[in-house]
């Protein structure tokens, strides 16, 4: 037994010996850190309070709580496009805000900017380039900001929106909006639940 | 399901033939009017709308003297509501929301749209309907120490929480879209405007 | 500045138009809804007898129609309906006139009695085609004996679902009185059936047309700078075929017409339904030659059929159901299908169709197309950025298109293949199955198969970064946040095609990448006990790893043992062990 322990003391002290002259830890700084329900009682404000014209989608005001329920894509449209970037800029925009909470927010409004850019009815080449620069930068930043996030599939496939921007202009020839409309309808139909039958016509 | 469907489609398709009998078309108005369907119809009439003298009548104290420099005529219409392109516009004294406009002065397509409230919606002289809008005050500054201009493809900036005494008659045209307001301090409120269509074309900060 | 982008476009496989005959659609009087052949008529789309009723007449039989496709009463309800409407219209004749005469009793005999009545003055049946579905879901045909609307069917399935086994499975239900009929049906919209319903509204096909002969004349001034539809974009100022280096949209003096194709699967009970859920899939287009505001609507969008469930087919299975829909579309391209009659056209008009883009959720993209699932290392359709460490790659200008020609063989390839062996060893080589989509000479899923937006950026990135990177929600986050590296090292990867890759397993295959986090991870206290505890515990995460990734790996840093005798999964893990220690 003693001399099993030597022999795995001998494996691993020269080992250890010198990880230790590796770096045991990160040295990008300190991690990012925030208030969580400070930020989502902002939120809240803000969209409590902010007026509205009566088109624009509701989003729930208790948004980030289990009961809020699922979100649906117009409702993550709203919350980017004004109650996010507002809530955030009100708190770490100003001049005396701390460092790292200004990157937290210039990479969350290169998001933003994302989505403004492409969701334009109307498209041109420049609103296709600042779309994938804003990607690009936020993709790119993404690890070093929040460095315990994770990439997605879909990261690395926004970045072809910037292709079907080209080859089939503005969202709003090739989105799915409308077809899910469609599956809203279809939903709303009487059916027996009885799947693929028919009463075929008979003579 | 499919059927069901496909019979709905094609009762819809009948329906908006423009050689359909004249009776069907009748029906099918107050098929749209009982499920909502909305249209581009600047006439539509409103409920809440209001015939108003001008001072020289026994009415003439329900007048608002402030519309008095837009109206020439001795009847004009004020209306609470109007729906122009599908989308439906306010006085601020019915609903603050749909009375928050980013508009073009004097139409002017070179200048930057500006966020104003409409006051009254009102039948100009011409007989078109046009808005008498106050102006949200800037904040002096030229943009500078304003944390929400600093991000060129997001369109929201500070202003002022008043808004000025004066009315501008602003055409339907020259309205661009609706903003959203939120005050951030009793001073101050931040203005973002909800323009579906970009006319950005600035470098992206990168 | 130039208005056109220089993406990486792979030429295209450039056809000829097929010596064959146009499809003849003769656009004639009703027909029963089923029992239709390919060269079948379709409904009457120009006029209905309800244009031949007295004014009185039309308004009942539209209320009794709109209460039973709008409003949804039952066949019971509807007729009550009509005979309450024929009542109050003999009441109203009586209070007025005293008595009826004979117009008044030639109105009353025009209002129908029963719902199906009201149903028949509108023409509202369309062309659907019943297929008969087996459990492995393949669909037939339906065949029919002449002068029979009774549709017949295989007895059993005889597709092969795996290369050699022949599925076997009785396709009917047999009833008591003798006769039989399929155990679950697939009703496919026909399509030529619908572009014969579009193109009989005058307006709609004179938009359509304007589309085409818009772009047409806007091409001397070269593309847009404004785009403001998928006609203003650059693909369709490019998209040549059926006749080679000719514009589809060069239309000449027939009609060409592109669409916008989606698949997707819903919970038929409703969507905020949650727990077991019973799925239902549509398959449907949009026609883009439509302006925005009216291309939709949902009368002119086409709903081609509405798959069963309760559960999803898996990947190739799809294949069953969107083939009838890729027929057409196909015999579109190649034959041209001729109408008898639209509006602009009385003696008749050929006509093209032809699928421009498909969309869908990223899931559902790769499942339409047969491509391996989003979650393997094949994550991209488009570019050959291949492994899942390197879903963060920002280097777009790198990124090396798909060959769409080796894609479409290799497809073939899988659907020709003898054994089950060798479709999986296809499938892992190249992550590719056969979809019907390439019965479509012009498909090219490099450019044409679209990630919708909305789910890609709102409900993918935005959604992850609200929630997860930013961490705005209420829930309580049990799980320790993911640890980060404690130095960075550009380790080799796994390339798709090469033996490495081959010899491994999927499993072995993320094994790799989860080697190189662990050789990389900081260690928690800088505390000599503590470094020495983070070797033991990485020698020993090491040991949990395959053989095969462990040796892999060990080769790529250049650490193989030396050994005389053989290796052994403990020897790779103390050789990467080593390595640690010697950079």
């Amino acid at each position: 037994m003693g001399k099993y322990v030597v022999i795995i003391s001998s494996l691993f002290v020269k080992p250890c010996r010198q990880r230790r002259e590796m770096p045991l830890s990160a040295v990008s700084g300190e991690h990012p850190s925030y208030g969580k329900k400070d930020v989502l009682k902002q939120i809240h404000d803000a969209i409590r309070e902010t007026t509205m014209p009566s088109w624009f989608g509701l989003v729930p005001r208790n948004f980030g709580d289990i009961s809020a329920g699922t979100i649906k894509a117009d409702e993550w449209h709203s919350l980017i496009t004004v109650y996010i970037p507002i809530a955030l800029i009100s708190l770490w925009g100003g001049p005396s805000s701390k460092a790292t909470l200004k990157s937290i927010l210039d990479h969350t409004m290169d998001l933003v900017s994302a989505v403004y850019v492409s969701c334009a009815r109307t498209m041109t080449l420049e609103h296709a380039t600042a779309y994938r620069s804003y990607i690009a930068s936020y993709v790119g930043s993404l690890r070093r900001i929040h460095p315990t996030s994770n990439v997605r599939p879909n990261h690395h496939a926004s970045f072809y929106v910037y292709n079907y921007l080209v080859l089939f202009g503005p969202v709003h020839s090739w989105w799915t909006f409308p077809f899910e409309r469609l599956i809203g309808i279809l939903q709303h139909l009487p059916t027996n639940h009885k799947f693929g039958e028919l009463n075929l016509v008979r003579n | 399901m499919l059927c069901s469907y496909l019979k709905g489609a094609k009762l819809r398709a009948w329906l908006s033939r423009p050689d359909c009998p004249q009776a069907v078309k009748e029906c099918k108005v107050l098929l749209d009017q009982a499920y909502g369907v909305n249209g581009d119809d600047t006439t539509v009439i409103d409920p809440l709308e209001e015939y108003v003298r001008p001072l020289d009548t026994a009415r003439a104290t329900n007048m608002p003297p402030d519309l008095r420099e837009f109206v020439h005529l001795r009847r004009t219409v004020l209306r609470a509501h109007l729906r122009h392109a599908g989308v439906v516009f306010s006085r601020s004294s019915t609903n603050v929301g749909n009375s928050q406009i980013m508009f073009y002065p004097s139409g002017d397509q070179s200048l930057r749209a500006v966020p104003g409230l409409i006051k009254y919606i009102f039948e100009g002289d011409d007989g078109s309907m046009a808005f008498a809008v106050q102006w949200r005050e800037a904040l002096g500054r030229n943009g500078e120490g304003d944390p929400f201009a600093a991000y060129p493809h997001f369109p929201a900036k500070l202003y002022s929480a008043r808004a000025s005494e004066k009315l501008e008659k602003v055409k339907i045209l020259w309205v661009v879209s609706h903003y959203a307001c939120w005050a951030i301090s009793e001073e101050e409120v931040v203005v973002l405007s909800l323009c579906r269509v970009s006319s950005c074309i600035s470098k992206p900060r990168l | 500045m130039l208005d056109k982008l220089q993406l990486e476009f792979k030429p295209r496989k450039q056809t000829s138009v097929s010596p064959s005959s146009p499809i003849e659609v003769i656009t004639g009087k009703s027909s029963p809804t089923h029992g239709i052949t390919t060269n079948g008529k379709s409904d009457d789309h120009f006029k209905s007898p309800i244009h031949r009723l007295d004014a009185v007449a039309q308004v009942a039989v539209l209320i009794g129609v709109i209460c039973s496709t709008v409003i949804g009463i039952s066949k019971c309800g509807g007729t009550f309906i009509m005979n309450a409407l024929s009542l109050l219209i003999y009441l109203a004749i009586q209070a007025v006139n005293g008595t009826s005469g004979i117009v008044h009793e030639h109105i009353l005999k025009q209002v129908p009695s029963t719902i199906d009545g009201a149903l028949a003055k509108l023409n509202l049946d369309t062309k659907t085609i019943p297929y008969a579905v087996c459990s492995c879901h393949c669909t037939y045909p339906p065949t029919y004996t002449e002068g029979s609307t009774i549709p017949t069917y295989p007895q059993r399935c005889t597709h092969y679902p795996r290369p050699g086994v022949q599925c076997g499975e009785s396709l009917l239900d047999s009833h008591p009185n003798g006769e039989s009929s399929p155990k679950k049906i697939f009703l496919y919209h026909d399509f030529n059936d619908y572009v014969a319903g579009l193109i009989s509204h005058g307006d709609i096909k004179t938009l359509m047309d304007k589309s085409c002969d818009e772009l047409i004349t806007s091409l001397p001034s070269g593309n847009p700078h404004f785009v403001k539809s998928a006609f203003d974009a650059q693909f369709l100022h490019e998209f040549t075929g059926p006749q080679p280096g000719r514009l589809f949209v060069n239309r000449g003096t027939e009609g060409r017409y592109a669409f916008a194709l989606h698949v997707d699967f819903f919970n038929a009970k409703g969507m905020r339904v949650r727990g077991a859920s019973t799925l239902s899939g549509i398959i449907s287009m949009a026609c883009l030659n439509l302006p925005l505001d009216i291309q939709y609507k949902p009368e002119n969008m086409y709903l081609a059929g509405i798959i069963p469930g309760p559960k999803q087919p898996s990947l190739e299975n799809l294949n069953h159901y969107i083939r009838p829909l890729m027929r057409d579309l196909a015999a579109s391209w190649e034959r041209g299908v001729r109408y008898s009659k639209t509006a602009n056209h009385p003696d008749g008009h050929l006509t093209r169709s032809a699928v421009v883009l498909a969309v869908c959720d990223l899931p559902a993209v790769r499942h339409l197309a047969a491509l391996a699932g989003v979650g393997s290392h094949f994550f991209c359709s488009a570019c050959s950025c291949y492994h899942k460490t390197n879903y963060g790659r920002v280097d777009f200008m790198h990124w090396m298109p798909r060959d769409k020609e080796k894609m479409c063989r290799y497809a073939e390839q899988w659907r020709d293949a003898s054994t089950s062996a060798e479709r999986e060893r296809l499938f892992k080589e190249h992550g590719v199955c056969y979809s019907e989509l390439w019965r479509l000479p012009y498909w090219d899923p490099t450019q044409q198969l679209v990630i919708d937006s909305m789910h890609c950026i709102l409900e993918g990135l935005v959604q992850y970064h609200i929630r997860n990177v930013l961490g705005l929600t209420t829930e309580d986050t049990p799980a320790l946040p993911a640890s980060q590296p404690a130095f960075d090292y550009t380790f080799t990867r796994l390339d798709p095609g090469t033996d490495a890759l081959l010899s491994m397993s999927t499993k072995e295959i993320t094994q790799v990448s989860a080697i190189h986090e662990l050789l990389v991870t900081q260690v928690p206290f800088p505390d000599n006990n503590f470094i020495e505890m983070q070797m033991e515990k990485l020698c020993d995460s090491l040991l949990h790893k395959n053989v095969c990734p462990l040796k892999f790996v060990c080769k790529s840093l250049g650490r193989i043992p030396m050994k005389s005798t053989r290796l052994y999964k403990s020897d790779y893990a103390k050789a990467l062990v080593q390595w640690v220690s010697m950079l």
